[in-house]
């Protein structure tokens, strides 16, 4: 085992941050060999591996500062490297993304087999030509063969093989099993029960692969760095949205014609803006250590496109009526909808809303969008019974989740302002209009 | 090897084709196959997000800005986020510090001793900001640097605002820094350098910042 320690960048340098690893867990690396990415400084550097040998613990998360001689992960030798990186499970999970991403690193040469755990195991030596045909029958067989005779704990290379080069069919596994032989594994030691995935079966699961683009990569870097650096937090309300509901559809008729009916969404706004203005800790932004508070309350309402979302903002929309926003609303997601929207009409909102009820979600809990302090998430409306004052009633109902930077804002002024919020939305009269 | 600086005028060149032959050269270099090379060029407009920039320091959608006609890159140096344009000398020195340059924080100081000195040539006095990188002139920023360093080999490196349109920082929070204007070496002094004359200054202070024989 050798550990991989924090290297002393220069004589003034006493620590550096962690900023990316470039190998996962159970991953292979060959000596001097990039192992991470650290940043001291408006300096990136990469740290090669001491040694080669397994990857086997990661012991400092992407993002973290460390003291020079920290160390930072241990690379099992292989001789030393007892636990096989892969087991049966990690077969089945070959088609999910992660995999392709370290078989791209992986070494062109097969891995060489983990050492078994039987100690009295020799070695397979690559030339002996027996070996190579049991190995043949364990691995050139299909994988249904395979992963039929790890189920029934058969060794594959005890079974007379009748396919091509002598690999095992079904049918041979089949009659096999029909014997009624013994498994195999209780009369020969077999490191086989867990084969180390060969090219062949990477290759056959392989469901073709892709890049992340570059946006995605930046809004993935995003999307981490915020859940890396908020404490994010999250509480839910029911709301009752009956009053919001009855005025919607007695307006519906008047303001459609006028272009920008009301909907929910704008009472929302209008009631989320109105208990910012309250709670102004809510509105403000975290810039590393800095607080900044806002004057103007700038809802960003996140609008789903085809592919990705947008966020159009509501500028000041604690000042504005509903109908108002009701038209500000509808004509922005239009744009939106239609890529139209200027570049200063997503820009600068202190709060934002995600609509996760319009694809029918009870409720979302999304990443907070740096550098806003919070994000409330819309469930969908839905008609439930509900008790009112000892009796069943039926009630336009939604769940409205409030994630929030638990650094800034206390669960107790979360829960005040979702309070403050209900109040808001079970409030609505005329006078809102 | 002698220690030697293979200086080498790229004239105006994609940061894309800047970054290709940086990889290139660092591996060289890595296998002692090359030299230290020191490149000298001007970028195509274009804004760059270093590993740690933020989004807060992009006033524009990506999108918006490429509509705009700026390219837009990841990079894989260190810092923020900021902008290469014509009439800003972009050095990029591949410098093997090993063995016995292997600081950090010696590197970056002397890649901003360089650019001060090069102002110095004009009748400019640049200086350090204490907890800040760069080469400053009254609190505003002529000089900025970022640095990748893989096996003490070294890529990216700094950039002097000689008449660089300073337009394009507006769209942006450059190195994340709110507060610090950006200017150039052409306000600076009267009347402007040629940037042919930076160009020979920059080079010439490399050579003395680091030692290398005349």
């Amino acid at each position: 085992m050798t550990d991989v320690l924090m290297p002393q960048m220069g004589e003034s340098v006493t620590e550096g941050t962690v900023t990316r690893w470039l190998k996962r867990v159970g991953e292979r690396v060959e000596r001097d060999e990039p192992l991470l990415e650290i940043s001291t400084d408006k300096v990136d550097a990469e740290i090669p591996a001491p040694a080669t040998g397994v990857l086997s613990e990661v012991l400092v998360a992407e993002g973290a500062i460390v003291a020079v001689a920290t160390v930072l992960a241990r690379i099992a030798i292989p001789e030393q490297a007892a636990q096989p990186p892969e087991d049966a499970g990690k077969r089945d999970a070959a088609p999910t993304p992660e995999r392709p991403a370290a078989a791209e690193s992986a070494p062109v040469a097969p891995p060489p087999a983990p050492a078994p755990s039987a100690s009295d195991v020799a070695p397979e030596a690559p030339d002996a030509t027996p070996a190579q045909i049991e190995e043949l029958r364990r691995t050139r067989s299909s994988p249904l063969v395979r992963r039929m005779a790890a189920d029934h704990k058969v060794d594959l290379s005890s079974v007379h093989g009748t396919g091509i080069d002598g690999r095992v069919t079904r049918q041979d596994l089949q009659d096999f099993l029909a014997q009624g032989q013994p498994p195999a594994a209780q009369t020969t030691p077999v490191p086989q029960a867990a084969p180390s995935a060969p090219p062949s079966a990477a290759a056959e699961v392989a469901p073709g692969e892709g890049l992340l683009s570059p946006l995605q990569r930046r809004t993935a870097d995003l999307l981490m760095a915020s859940h890396r650096n908020s404490a994010h937090a999250t509480t839910v309300f029911e709301m009752d949205l009956s009053p919001v509901e009855r005025l919607c559809a007695r307006e519906a008729r008047s303001h459609s014609e006028r272009g920008g009916a009301l909907t929910a969404l704008a009472f929302i706004l209008k009631a989320t803006a109105d208990a910012l203005r309250a709670h102004p800790l809510l509105n403000a932004s975290l810039d590393e250590q800095r607080i900044v508070s806002h004057n103007d309350v700038n809802v960003g309402m996140s609008v789903p496109l085809d592919r990705g979302l947008i966020v159009p903002v509501i500028r000041r929309a604690d000042g504005k009526s509903v109908a108002e926003i009701a038209r500000e609303l509808s004509d922005l997601t239009e744009r939106a909808r239609t890529r139209r929207l200027r570049p200063e009409e997503v820009q600068h909102a202190t709060f934002t809303i995600s609509d996760a009820g319009a694809l029918g979600s009870l409720f979302g809990v999304p990443i907070i969008p740096q550098p806003q302090v919070a994000v409330l998430s819309v469930g969908v409306v839905q008609k439930r019974p509900v008790v009112v004052s000892d009796a069943i009633a039926i009630r336009s109902m939604a769940f409205f989740a409030l994630t929030f930077d638990q650094r800034l804002i206390e669960t107790s002024d979360a829960d005040r302002f979702m309070a403050q919020l209900q109040q808001g939305l079970a409030a609505f009269g005329e006078a809102a209009l | 090897m002698p220690r030697l600086l293979t200086i080498r005028r790229l004239g105006t060149i994609s940061y894309a084709d800047g970054l290709a032959l940086q990889a290139d050269l660092v591996q060289q270099r890595q296998r002692q196959l090359v030299p230290d090379t020191l490149l000298l060029l001007e970028h195509r407009p274009v804004f760059t997000l270093g590993r740690n920039a933020r989004a807060a320091n992009v006033l524009l959608p990506v999108e918006a800005l490429r509509s705009r006609g700026f390219d837009v890159f990841d990079t894989g140096r260190g810092g923020d986020v900021t902008y290469h344009g014509p009439g800003q000398i972009v050095g990029y020195p591949i410098i093997d510090l090993a063995p016995d340059r292997c600081d950090v924080h010696r590197y970056v100081r002397d890649l901003e001793e360089v650019m001060i000195r090069a102002c110095a040539d004009f009748g400019v006095r640049a200086e350090r900001i204490a907890g800040l990188t760069g080469a400053w002139v009254a609190g505003a920023k002529v000089g900025a640097i970022g640095v990748r360093i893989s096996r003490w080999v070294t890529s990216h490196g700094f950039a002097l605002n000689v008449t660089t349109d300073l337009a394009p920082f507006k769209l942006i929070v450059p190195c994340g820094l709110r507060d610090k204007p950006v200017t150039r070496l052409a306000d600076l002094t009267s009347p402007p350098p040629s940037i042919e004359d930076v160009y020979e200054s920059l080079a010439r202070q490399v050579v003395a910042v680091f030692d290398y024989p005349q």
